[in-house]
């Protein structure tokens, strides 16, 4: 029995850390038994701090994720790991909090800066059409509309650029329809004689600045020569404006194709030796466009260009 | 060793030795703003003329704001130090120190080190 007490007083002491006496009695078994509760029990009460402390930077995790900036995590003067996450989340919240603004003040100061864009590009065209008004040479009056097309699809973009959520890309299939609707009416003038049709054929509708200009551009003029050149004497007729994806030499290619059935081009007529500034621009935007550009005759004129995607 | 111009503030202590500039962090302190500008003036003051190295020890450090953070960056002032050296070794001046390497670092050289002989050699092969 005596022997069975040492041992359980020896074991006590070894989990405890308290040094072995010689005598053992069930006084001081009782005692290493007190003193093992006593440091469970601490231990408990450290375990349940460190539970509370690590659901607190969840917390603040979680509301970082919310993106929540105001709460933070308790750092303690421990000076432990926990301790040091809570630091580290905090001033991750920090920085995120401060990147996030000055994004956003990016965002802003973008938007403004495409509104203005268009202001701008909207004035130099009221001013150009105001001036039509003193002109009365037809062929002077034709050059001030078609420049006066060319800065409202330019405009057209930017305002685009400010509406749309992602301010460096806009939707082209919204804006190729617009500015079909707005090429149409300052040629059509009311009388309808010439439907124009749109073929979106895509599923990306979101184009960044540096293919909607140009494309926006090449649309407005051969749209505008299809208005001008296709349809004399007020002829009926129709306009096809196509865009979508083709698979050429083992690369994707956009495909821009503008066809009516008007009069047709001349024969041996080719874009690059075009001598009308319409002309001559879609040939340098296409090349802009790293595209190819190529004409048919065939019931009327279909216009084809091909660039890479 | 005799410690020349021994500066005191609220959470630092700051004195030059050697040509090296030291940079004391007291125990749990929570660096702010007026903190670090009020360090920088210090430093500025103890360099005199010439841009020299600063030792910053940061093992008792408990916490600095962002603020803090973005003056010790440096990135909107002139410097007044020419290299930093931070002593790290508790686990909160590790995320700290960690910080100044990454997201807010500073526009000199800076290297975290655990050992103050060793801070103290590559601030010196710097010279």
């Amino acid at each position: 029995m005596k022997k069975d007490l040492k041992e359980i007083y020896q074991q006590l002491c070894s989990v405890s850390g308290s040094k072995l006496t010689k005598n053992v009695s069930v006084k001081s078994i009782g005692a290493e038994i007190t003193k093992l509760e006593k440091q469970l029990n601490k231990h408990r009460q450290i375990q349940e701090n460190n539970v509370k402390r690590i659901n607190q930077i969840l917390e603040v995790v979680i509301s970082l994720a919310n993106l929540n900036y105001t709460t933070k995590a308790y750092v303690s003067s421990k000076n432990d790991y926990l301790d040091a996450l809570a630091s580290g989340i905090n001033m991750l919240g920090e920085e995120l909090q401060s990147s996030t603004v000055s994004l956003h003040e990016k965002e802003i100061l973008l938007k403004e800066v495409h509104h203005r864009v268009k202001n701008n590009l909207q004035v130099i065209s009221s001013l150009l059409n105001l001036q039509t008004e003193y002109i009365s040479d037809k062929h002077s009056l034709e050059k001030f509309n078609e420049s006066i097309n060319r800065i409202k699809s330019m405009a057209l973009v930017h305002e685009k650029l400010y509406k749309s959520k992602d301010l460096s890309k806009i939707d082209f299939k919204e804006y190729i329809q617009e500015l079909v609707l707005s090429v149409n009416s300052s040629y059509n003038l009311g009388n309808e004689k010439v439907k124009t049709s749109i073929e979106y054929k895509l599923n990306k509708n979101l184009f960044d600045l540096e293919t909607a200009i140009p494309c926006g551009l090449i649309i407005n003029e051969l749209l505008s020569n299809c208005y001008k050149y296709a349809f004399p004497q007020q002829q009926e007729g129709k306009i096809e404006v196509c865009f979508s994806l083709k698979r050429r030499k083992k690369q994707n290619y956009y495909h821009l194709k503008i066809k009516d059935n008007g009069i047709g081009i001349p024969e041996n007529f080719t874009v690059n030796n075009a001598t009308t500034l319409g002309l001559q621009l879609v040939f340098l935007l296409t090349e802009q466009l790293s595209g190819e550009i190529s004409t048919k005759n065939i019931s009327g004129t279909e216009v084809n260009i091909y660039f890479p995607e | 060793m005799h410690k020349l111009n021994r500066y005191e503030t609220r959470v630092f202590t700051t004195w030059v030795e050697g040509r090296v500039c030291y940079t004391e962090v007291k125990n749990k302190s929570d660096i702010e703003i007026r903190d670090a500008r009020e360090n920088t003036e210090i430093v500025r003051k103890l360099s005199t003329t010439e841009n020299i190295p600063i030792l910053v020890d940061l093992r008792k450090i408990k916490s600095i704001s962002k603020e803090a953070r973005d003056h010790f960056s440096m990135r909107d002032r002139m410097p007044g130090v020419n290299a930093i050296a931070m002593l790290i070794n508790s686990p909160v001046s590790k995320i700290i120190g960690n910080f100044f390497l990454g997201l807010n670092k500073p526009s000199v050289p800076t290297q975290l080190f655990t050992s103050k002989q060793k801070a103290l050699l590559w601030l010196k092969s710097l010279d």
